[in-house]
């Protein structure tokens, strides 16, 4: 079955149009939840469908595109030229172009977009200020992180890029906690910071490549006729990593996290770590190691030693945690950490034709946290925002023993907590595993350094348990209420993900594995 | 190929299906879901019987004893190389080895979820006690059965989750939490050493499977396989199989792991789930004494330090959690320590065995000598039985007066027969005395241990820990039994014998106490169950009885003395009652060595301090760094952006007013429609996005030029 239509284009206008519609007709607040909610549908459904595309054997054929000599394949494509130059560029190019396409890296992240903001809209069914407001937010956002991901022109890339700041400032700064205005504030100022190193590095790929056309440019810098190796190169990695990793984040850039978290309604906590975290590591792959070449083999150390000080860093500062929302927001700091240093080992272990195979589980490891972190995270926070909502405080201390009144809530907090230390059989073990594999196949035995993490975030997660939810009842949450239908539908969902794609990882790892190959030369 | 290999799967896919049942519909079944779980490990058993049975004729026959039953591929290889390097597959291995292990863990898992229906009758959380029983079968049954290192440790972390759980099933209590987190997180400890040999292992062999290790390594030695390596992956494993199976420094879980339920203590922290240390470090035979290519042992490849290590800890370990026995009046902190001592002798024998089995091969014997290795599965066999029959015996106990404590014990020998029978059994067997099982095994590690002497005097040390442990076990157990069954009642309750159902169960293990020793004789030497890369039928496991060797003898005889010392003292003090019991406490140095055993040398102390202090405190600081210095800086870069994002707006709008009409500007304009007039301050900051891309769109104007003007293509 080939499916001859603008799949990419119809999931990036439908949210949008869907936030225009929810906003302007949902004046009743039952209207818009479940308005919203169909139309988040329609993107989620096309996400499947995008996906299957990759397997031949589902014999979902899509509109696909190679470029010549390349070895990489764009599916779903879509091109017309935009805003054309004066004249024609040299390449043939319009030199702003409307292309769409999704490849193996952005694919999986399509489909955790699209899963995670369907169920960012029914965890917040409770929702009751400025219903239809909320929920267009919600759908808007979806537009502008599907841009990104699914954008292969600069122009667009970047428009997206940015507009994606203003929703979530929105959701922070209306439906937020006490410190809303402080910490929207410093989340918009502070990702907005961090566009500037990007847009320069945009500005530098167009004076070299003379296109904003990212296909050209991953052609060109593959042929090494993008930017000569050397200082321009380097430069560009570092700042690029700077400006991708704020967003990541990675430490030191990681500040914004912990505040935007805790003020953060529930939804939004589930979209900021599912995926808006998400935004950064796929750039700093799209951009720095496809476009970068020669800068990531030279400059990889930055991001390794970023990345290790990152897991490390995050999972000890969690020990100190008594917030939940603080501490899942470290605990993401130190999961993507994972995302960094996954890719640094890629990028040294496939330089050496003994390492390959363990640079690309480094490289296919990263892309996998990526989507592992993402539903685990979410689920994170939808435990710690329902238990925040339900007893007015989300302090571990003030917690104790509330398994016994919530077993629900108790239980998908557990998994949840598991799945994110990295316990096997679930998602996180997968990535934390491929991750290190591909870190000892670059760096030999300094990978024990990294390792240290796995005991720190059982400490944090393990005692946080004991402290929150066994021992005994606390008399205070005697009436505590357990999940809603609204809470464990999204929930057991997620749980349901951490099993599946911790049994049958090949399901990603099939494809990551493959492009990681094409994208790190190894052949 | 044996035909209905897929049924192998099945010897854990019916735990694992039991426990996705009686965990969601657990609450509607008879008994919380006990009669499923029952059936599920009677399904496994007879699979596994089934299994076992082939391995066995095969082996009878001269035919191929090990199965790989395929499963899927886990992780994909190397796209770009023909044999797909690296790829992760999960597949079932079953050999010799594995069936007998596989048998002995479903009939166990059986005999103790049947006790349970007894034991737990009363409880609220059965379902989930059920459930989580079901999940843990699963995962030892597929820790034994893996057909690879990663694998095991998949299913060893399932199994670890599973002992979490349990130990704290009555997660009310305070100690129950605590004990639960401190298995965890200690155990956890081992775990990543265990994880950093998986890392090691694939990166130098590319594979995780056994057998295609066992291949890789007379080929890849001397190049990717360094001596270096040679010695780490078996000492990061050992790590792993330290923390399991409570070995010091990573025994202090244990003990406190008594918190859970009698039933969990007997099957997951006596019979099974710590012998899994054992378990792999058999499996990591294949690096602790490589095979060469030609067959015969690859003796440059021995890695001689890393053997020691495992026997030292053995050796070490037996004595030092003996001696914590003695002091304890907790009835199963007795068997919890006591434990921990037997896992030991385990690891004496598989270190003494491999020292033995590479020490002979370098002195030129063509031979294989596989004893130490039969002996050490031996006893974890034996161990198994009499000690899962202890435990349960204790539950049984502690299920009629309500107490851990033997001080409020004693003479419950009239109240509770059976039990008080069975138990003894399981007693004498843990004493050694001849002739039930702990004895046959026990007495062959140390043999093995002494003739190993010969090779390296160390073993001679070994050797004398390993008998002076005899003397402890014998003592602190009849110590326990006496204690507990005999003299006069101290307790204030009413206690009766258990129900049918419970005391049936120690009926059928203490048979097995006394028959599992004769396994031996019947079929020639254990070696036929176990044994190490070919078959080795007839090994000499008693013949120093039979063949009258008379060092040998007197060694048996001399361990029977001391074990019937030990018995004798605990009598006379526990009794007759002719020693009182203050004599250990009389002097100042008595009495420090007796609290300074209730206290565990005070390491638990110790390391409870570290966590709390040291690690909890470098979390606290860190934070603190983070928050005042981190966002300290971050705050000061905020308030200087927003100083300049507020004058780039008062430029933009002097400058750039009106000028920007374009479609993509309009879309931006309708996102603006939705502000609220509490952010309104926003609107300055979405200008700011509005002029970025302006800028974007003008410099890419002017750039669209540059190339073309620097001179570029």
């Amino acid at each position: 079955m080939v499916l001859d239509i603008p799949i990419l284009s119809i999931m990036l206008l439908t949210p949008a149009m869907g936030a225009v519609l929810v906003y302007f007709t949902g004046r009743n607040e039952e209207t818009a939840r479940t308005t919203a909610l169909a139309i988040s549908f329609i993107p989620l459904v096309l996400s499947v469908v995008l996906l299957l595309g990759f397997f031949p054997v589902t014999g979902v054929e899509l509109r696909s595109f190679s470029p010549v000599g390349s070895p990489f394949t764009y599916r779903a494509y879509e091109s017309a030229p935009w805003l054309p130059m004066y004249g024609v560029t040299p390449s043939g190019d319009a030199a702003v172009s409307y292309s769409l396409g999704v490849d193996e890296l952005s694919a999986p992240l399509v489909l955790l977009t699209c899963i995670l903001t369907t169920l960012a809209l029914i965890i917040n069914w409770d929702e009751h200020h400025r219903v239809r407001e909320f929920y267009a937010m919600f759908l808007f956002m979806e537009t502008t992180i599907l841009g990104v991901f699914i954008s292969l022109d600069f122009f667009l890339f970047f428009l997206f890029w940015e507009l994606g700041l203003v929703p979530m400032y929105f959701i922070i700064a209306v439906w937020g906690g006490p410190r809303k205005r402080y910490a929207a504030l410093k989340f918009f100022l502070f990702t907005f910071a961090a566009s500037i190193p990007v847009l320069i590095g945009i500005f530098a790929f167009f004076a070299y490549g003379g296109t904003f056309n990212m296909v050209r440019l991953i052609e060109l810098a593959r042929t090494g006729a993008l930017i000569p190796a050397g200082t321009v190169q380097n430069l560009l990695f570092v700042a690029l990593l700077a400006g991708f990793g704020t967003k990541l984040p990675t430490w030191p850039l990681h500040t914004w996290l912990p505040d935007a978290h805790v003020e953060a309604p529930t939804g939004g906590s589930v979209i900021l770590a599912g995926v808006l975290l998400k935004l950064g590591g796929y750039a700093l792959i799209r951009v720095n190691v496809q476009m970068l070449p020669q800068g990531a083999h030279e400059m990889y150390w930055v991001a390794a030693i970023l990345g290790t000080i990152s897991i490390l860093y995050g999972a000890i500062v969690c020990l100190a945690q008594d917030d939940l929302k603080r501490l899942v927001a470290f605990s993401s700091v130190s999961h993507m950490g994972f995302v960094t240093l996954g890719i640094a080992a890629g990028v040294v272990a496939s330089g050496t034709p003994a390492t390959a195979t363990g640079g690309l589980l480094g490289m296919s490891g990263a892309i996998f946290q990526m989507f592992a972190h993402g539903i685990v995270s979410a689920a994170l926070f939808m435990v710690a925002g329902s238990l925040g909502h339900k007893a007015g405080t989300r302090n571990i201390s003030e917690f104790g023993g509330i398994a016994a009144v919530t077993p629900r809530l108790s239980t998908f907090l557990m998994i949840a907590f598991l799945a994110s230390l990295g316990l096997p059989g679930l998602v996180g073990f997968v990535a934390e595993l491929s991750v290190f594999l591909g870190v000892y196949a670059a760096f030999g035995l300094l990978v024990l350094i990294p390792l240290l993490t796995v005991v720190f975030t059982a400490a944090y997660y393990i005692w946080a348990m004991q402290r929150a939810i066994f021992g005994p009842l606390n008399a205070r949450w005697k009436d505590l209420e357990d999940a809603h239908s609204y809470e464990t539908v999204p929930l057991a969902v997620l749980c349901a993900l951490f099993a599946i794609f911790g049994i049958l990882p090949f399901l990603l790892l099939d494809m990551t594995i493959q492009w990681a190959a094409r994208a790190l030369g190894v052949a | 190929m044996l035909e209905n290999a897929w049924l192998a799967w099945l010897i854990l896919g019916s735990p694992l299906i039991a426990f996705v049942l009686v965990g969601v519909v657990g609450r509607r079944l008879p008994e919380g879901g006990a009669y499923v779980v029952v059936g599920s490990f009677a399904t496994s058993l007879v699979i596994a019987l089934y299994f076992l049975a082939q391995v066995l004729l095969q082996g009878a026959v001269g035919g191929t004893t090990s199965f790989s039953i395929p499963g899927f591929t886990w992780i994909p290889g190397n796209p770009a190389t023909v044999t797909e390097e690296g790829k992760i597959e999960i597949r079932l291995l079953i050999d010799n080895l594995s069936a007998f292990m596989l048998v002995l863990v479903s009939f166990l898992s059986l005999l103790i979820a049947v006790f349970s229906i007894g034991y737990m009758h009363e409880e609220e959380g059965k379902p989930r006690y059920y459930a989580e029983i079901a999940l843990f079968v699963a995962g030892m049954l597929g820790t034994v059965s893996a057909d690879n290192f990663l694998q095991l440790l998949i299913f060893w972390e399932i199994m670890g989750l599973c002992s979490y759980l349990l130990i704290g099933f009555w997660y009310h209590k305070p100690e129950a939490a605590s004990a639960a987190k401190k298995a965890f997180l200690v155990t956890r400890v081992g775990d990543v050493l265990f994880l950093a040999g998986i890392l090691v292992i694939w990166n130098v062999f590319h594979t995780f499977r056994f057998e295609e290790i066992a291949a890789e390594i007379p080929v890849l030695w001397g190049s990717s396989f360094t001596p270096q390596l040679a010695t780490l992956i078996p000492l990061l494993l050992f790590g792993g199989a330290v923390g399991k199976s409570a070995q010091f420094p990573l025994h202090a879980w244990l003990p406190d792991a008594m918190e859970g339920p009698t039933t969990v203590s007997a099957l997951i922290h006596a019979a099974t789930m710590v012998k899994a240390g054992v378990y792999l470090t058999a499996r990591s035979f294949v690096f602790l004494v490589p095979i060469a290519s030609g067959g015969g042992i690859l003796v440059a490849a021995v890695p001689w330090t890393a053997i020691l290590v495992v026997a030292i800890i053995g050796g070490f370990t037996a004595v030092f959690a003996g001696s914590m026995a003695l002091a304890s009046y907790d009835i199963k902190r007795v068997l919890a320590f006591s434990t921990i001592s037997q896992l030991s002798y385990m690891f004496l024998g598989l270190g003494a065995g491999a020292y033995l089995m590479a020490s002979e091969a370098a002195a030129g014997s063509p031979e294989v000598n596989t004893v130490g290795y039969s002996a050490a599965l031996y006893h974890l066999m034996n161990h198994a039985f009499f000690k899962a029959l202890l435990f349960l015996a204790a539950g049984s106990v502690i299920h009629a007066v309500h107490t851990n404590d033997m001080r409020e014990m004693g003479g419950l020998g009239a109240h509770m027969p059976w039990t008080s029978r069975t138990m003894l059994m399981g007693a004498l067997a843990l004493s050694g005395i001849i002739p039930f099982s702990g004895f046959f095994s026990k007495d062959d590690i140390l043999a093995v241990t002494f003739e190993t002497g010969a090779a390296n005097p160390l073993f001679y040390l070994l050797w004398l820990a390993g008998i002076a442990t005899a003397f402890m076990t014998a003592f602190y157990t009849f110590r326990m039994w006496l204690m507990t069954f005999h003299g006069e009642y101290r307790g204030h309750g009413h206690p009766h014998e258990s129900p049918l159902v419970m005391t049936s169960v120690l009926l059928v293990l203490s048979a097995f106490t006394l028959a599992s020793g004769f396994i031996a004789f019947v079929t020639n030497g254990f070696g036929n169950f176990v044994f190490y890369e070919e078959p080795h039928a007839a090994l000499p496991l008693v013949t120093p009885l039979l063949s009258g060797n008379v060092v040998e003898l007197g060694l048996t005889g001399l361990s029977l003395a001391l074990a019937f010392a030990g018995l004798g003292l605990a009598w006379l003090v526990y009794a007759r009652k002719s020693i009182p019991a203050s004599t250990f406490t009389r002097t100042p140095t008595r009495a420090f060595l007796h609290s300074m055993l209730l206290h565990r040398y005070w390491i638990d102390d110790a390391y409870n301090a570290f966590g709390s202090r040291a690690v909890a405190g470098f979390g606290r600081a860190t934070d603190r760094f983070d928050r005042n210095v981190v966002d300290g800086i971050v705050n000061a870069l905020g308030r200087g952006t927003v100083v300049t994002a507020a004058l780039a707006d008062r430029f933009d709008r002097k400058v750039i007013d009106g000028a920007v009409n374009s479609i993509s500007l309009e879309t931006i304009r309708s996102s603006l429609a939705l502000r609220t007039r509490q952010t309104g301050q926003v609107q300055n900051y979405t200008w700011v996005i509005v002029v970025g891309i302006a800028v974007i769109l003008a410099l890419a104007f002017i750039l669209g030029f540059l190339p073309r003007a620097l001179g570029r293509p």
